[in-house]
């Protein structure tokens, strides 16, 4: 096993290399740059500007800028200062975390929540009515767009009915509430997790379709044990395995914000962040957030593969 | 399982049950007190005005950060914390500052001369990294403080901007540091200041709250007890919480005023205000594409004033402003549309169809077999030319494009071709080396939007005198049109040869009533600032010249 795991993080080395070669050129093409803004201000000077290029090292050739960042980063562990807030992008960053945190860990909660039965009940009545209707209403949270939900959303449960705030963490003045973060929580969750329900509900329900033709399904069956006790003793175990693989995938994008919620609803997460950074191009903020996206989704990916060999004996890592 | 899920549900609502209605985050006192949120799409980078890389600074600084002067509405310096405006000597190189008495810093300690000449300091240090609102710095040989009240500032050379030098912001040496490190001083989003509020907490992505400034040298102002800047990124959700008055103030609404007033229904409005960008329509008056950058060789087309006055008057300048561009800008006739320098010249070629086919007909453009006109015994053009010209623009700005269509439907109506020919930003408005259209002349019209700050001297040489004419040898030069009118220039020169505000205004004035009558640029109508603002508030006057908040000290709020 530890032979497996170093075998896999040094292979992981090379592609996170390429990545950040990859990630710094893309970045850098982009049209525009951190100070496009000052450059169309008729209070700013050429000379200033120029100076200001110099000082934010923008002048040098990109291969020298690419080889300081990289070496600062990897090295020295110095992920560099914020171009427009001229903070250290590490301060920002973790800054943000608790927000999306708080934000994903209970959509996650809640989506489990509803996704689970959904899947097991549509998957044990297959083609019923209750099945039929979860199917349609599936294929809607798919193919919703999540900022329109979340507008619509605000002008129903903020605009029309005045029930749920239209957007902040906390209320002005009421800040660490957790009252009043629940309440804030409502309408971003709901337009988040309608498709997320919709998706692993579907997910789990072909998946526990799966498990129930299997052999040992029957064998228990025959052996007179209660549809409750196959359901969810021998099969709902069984076809939860694929459903941890999707969620480990599914981690690593808590880390990346949910751009389009966190920008309706104005949630000061990693989303924003990143989102801000892009527009502004700040350079050192968009990379240390995508470097970090990609050495996490290379973790879960392994963290994945470990678990799933303790859950399924049948795999094994030489 | 079903049951815990359920019991669940039941708890969560009633929860959010006991958090009752929202709350209004306002409670407007009898006194026209209160707090008033602002809703902005961004967050500042912080409130150093030397620091400050985008508009966003400007908004949300103003509030708290000022400076000696301000500029009013009408683009006027008036005193803020200096008593009066400063007094000048014989020689236009010593400028004399007096600070109000009893000034005091919002945490108490005494505001004096000495800060005045640390603002100074602090900014012209090479290594401090001041960017923003720093002309001018750079000429002060030195700073006397005889006394507490009396700063003497020494130039090298006169300075015609000296009345806006300490404007934007004055720097308090106790409570800033080290000018090699102000990029990373506290003072950037915790600053210590003379303005009308403070901020007393900053939660980077979600608000900054400001309280009122106790100290602050106007007696019994600011009305208001608190400003919240709520940091909403979305349109749709700023307009939704203005709507339903949970926020007062709102910068840059997504709609135009029409729609914006409508969707409010009383609640809010907007307010519009000339903001600087100016468009128009650049003639090019020498032969594009011979290598020559000068004008010896006229324009086959428009190097016929006829030619020019007709493109003016085909189009329909009403129609454009009101329906095309939905109210959203105002009309304008110069370079000098707004400002201390603004003059109201009435446009000498308006829209009139008739009149712009007899110039053309006069000129020798008849009316070729597909409508579009061509020359028969013009004056630069070989008869059987097409009447077909390039309108040159950026590309990524969509009310630009909408009126370029539109003059080209404007311009078919009377047999004139235009082609809409659009490029990046940066090739428009690129060098001489780069091989900018404006700058070689290889162009026909170029149609843009264009603006000048407070002082404008620099830009109308640059742009109008003969002298500026971009060539290998001058390649600063911005007079494109290779406009030569010995008028103009001796009203540019006696522009810039006094101080006297009402001297240099006749002088502009007399340009662009030359501007008009060679019509050499078109100007058609200037971009507005737009505000949304609360029908709970009163007291607030939009301005040119300042941010949403510029004099934020007047408003009141009344419940």
């Amino acid at each position: 096993m530890t032979t497996y795991i170093l075998r896999r993080a040094l292979q992981a080395l090379p592609i996170l290399f390429l990545l950040s070669v990859f990630l710094f050129g893309v970045v850098r093409l982009m049209p525009g740059g951190p100070l496009a803004q000052a450059e169309r201000n008729p209070n700013v000077s050429p000379e200033q500007l120029a100076a200001l290029r110099v000082r934010l090292g923008l002048d040098q050739p990109l291969p020298i800028q690419y080889v300081k960042w990289i070496k600062a980063f990897v090295l020295e562990g110095d992920w560099g200062y914020s171009i427009k807030f001229r903070r250290p992008v590490a301060e920002m960053i973790w800054e943000r975390v608790p927000a999306t945190l708080i934000l994903f860990g209970a959509g996650f909660i809640v989506m489990l929540l509803f996704a689970i039965p959904i899947g097991v009940y549509s998957a044990i009545k297959p083609y019923s009515f209750f099945d039929n209707l979860i199917t349609t209403f599936s294929f809607a949270g798919q193919s919703v767009p999540v900022y329109w939900m979340g507008l619509v959303l605000i002008v129903i449960f903020y605009l029309n009915v005045q029930l749920f705030p239209a957007g902040g963490m906390y209320t002005i003045g009421r800040e660490g509430e957790v009252l009043d973060l629940l309440w804030h929580l409502v309408l971003p969750i709901t337009a988040m997790s309608f498709s997320w329900i919709a998706w692993y509900s579907r997910f789990l329900r072909s998946s526990m379709r799966d498990t129930l033709n299997e052999d040992y399904i029957r064998t228990a069956r025959a052996k007179g044990l209660s549809a409750r006790m196959v359901h969810f003793r021998h099969a709902l175990r069984n076809a939860l395995l694929p459903l941890v693989t999707l969620i480990a995938l599914d981690l690593p994008t808590v880390f990346g914000g949910a751009v389009f919620i966190e920008a309706i609803f104005a949630w000061p997460g990693m989303g924003r962040l990143f989102w801000d950074a892009a527009k502004g191009r700040d350079y050192p903020i968009l990379l240390a957030v995508m470097m970090i996206y990609a050495a996490l989704t290379l973790l879960f990916n392994l963290i994945a593969d470990i678990v799933y060999g303790f859950l399924d004996p049948r795999i094994r890592y030489d | 399982m079903k049951l815990k899920v359920l019991t669940l549900f039941i708890l969560l609502g009633l929860m959010v049950g006991a958090c009752g209605q929202v709350p209004v985050a306002s409670d407007p006192a009898e006194s026209g007190g209160g707090t008033v949120v602002l809703v902005i799409p961004e967050e500042p980078a912080g409130l150093n005005r030397y620091l400050a890389d985008a508009a966003i600074v400007y908004q949300v600084s103003d509030a708290s950060v000022i400076g000696l002067t301000t500029p009013n509405e009408k683009g006027e310096y008036t005193p803020r914390l200096a008593a009066e405006l400063p007094t000048v000597s014989e020689d236009q190189r010593t400028v004399t500052w007096k600070l109000r008495e009893g000034l005091l810093w919002s945490d108490g300690e005494p505001m004096t001369s000495d800060d005045i000449k640390f603002t100074w300091e602090a900014v012209s240090n090479p290594n401090s990294g001041a960017f923003n609102q720093t002309a001018g710095f750079e000429l002060i040989e030195d700073i006397e403080t005889p006394d507490d009240l009396t700063a003497i500032v020494h130039y090298s050379e006169p300075y015609v901007g000296y009345l806006g030098q300490f404007s934007a912001a004055l720097l308090p040496r106790h409570a800033t540091g080290n000018p090699e490190e102000m990029t990373t001083w506290d003072y950037n989003m915790n600053p210590v200041v003379g303005g009308p509020f403070v901020v007393t907490d900053w939660r980077s992505g979600e608000s900054i709250t400001m309280e009122r400034n106790e100290n602050y040298y106007e007696e019994g102002k600011p009305y208001l007890d608190r400003l919240v800047f709520r940091i909403i990124p979305e349109a749709a959700s700023q307009t939704a919480l203005m709507k339903q008055g949970e926020a007062h103030v709102h910068l840059w609404p997504g709609e135009d005023k029409v729609d914006y007033d409508a969707i409010m229904e009383g609640t809010a409005a907007q307010q519009l205000v000339p903001g600087i960008w100016n468009m128009a329509i650049d003639f090019n008056l020498s032969r594009p594409g011979d290598d020559d950058p000068s004008a010896s060789e006229p324009h086959p087309i428009l190097g016929d004033l006829r030619v020019r006055q007709a493109i003016s008057h085909a189009i329909d300048y009403d129609t454009l402003i009101n329906d095309v561009m939905n109210g959203q800008v105002q009309p304008s006739t110069s370079p000098f549309a707004y400002g201390w320098y603004q003059c109201d010249v009435p446009r000498l070629y308006n829209f009139d169809v008739e009149k712009a086919s007899q110039l053309l007909t006069e000129a020798g453009w008849v009316e070729g077999p597909d409508g579009i006109r061509v020359a028969e015994g013009a004056l630069y053009a070989e008869d059987g030319t097409r009447l077909s010209l390039e309108l040159q623009g950026y590309t990524a700005f969509e009310p630009l494009e909408r009126t370029e269509q539109f003059i080209v439907e404007n311009l078919k109506a009377v047999g004139i071709e235009a082609n809409i020919q659009n490029y990046d930003f940066s090739i428009i408005f690129g060098s001489f080396a780069d091989g900018a259209p404006a700058k070689l002349g290889d162009f026909d019209m170029l149609i843009y939007d264009r603006g000048y700050y407070l002082e404008p001297h620099g830009d109308v040489v640059d742009s109008y005198h003969s002298a500026s004419i971009p060539s290998a040898d001058n390649p600063d030069g911005d007079n494109s049109f290779r406009w030569v009118n010995p008028e103009a220039d001796a009203a540019i020169e006696a522009a810039g040869s006094t101080f006297d505000q009402a001297e240099r205004r006749e002088a502009y004035c007399e340009l662009a009533r030359l501007i008009q009558e060679d019509a050499v640029q078109n100007y058609i109508y200037l971009f507005q600032d737009g505000y949304g603002f609360s029908s709970n508030l009163e007291g607030y006057t939009v301005s040119t010249w300042g941010s949403m908040t510029w004099d934020v000290q007047n408003w009141k709020y009344k419940g």
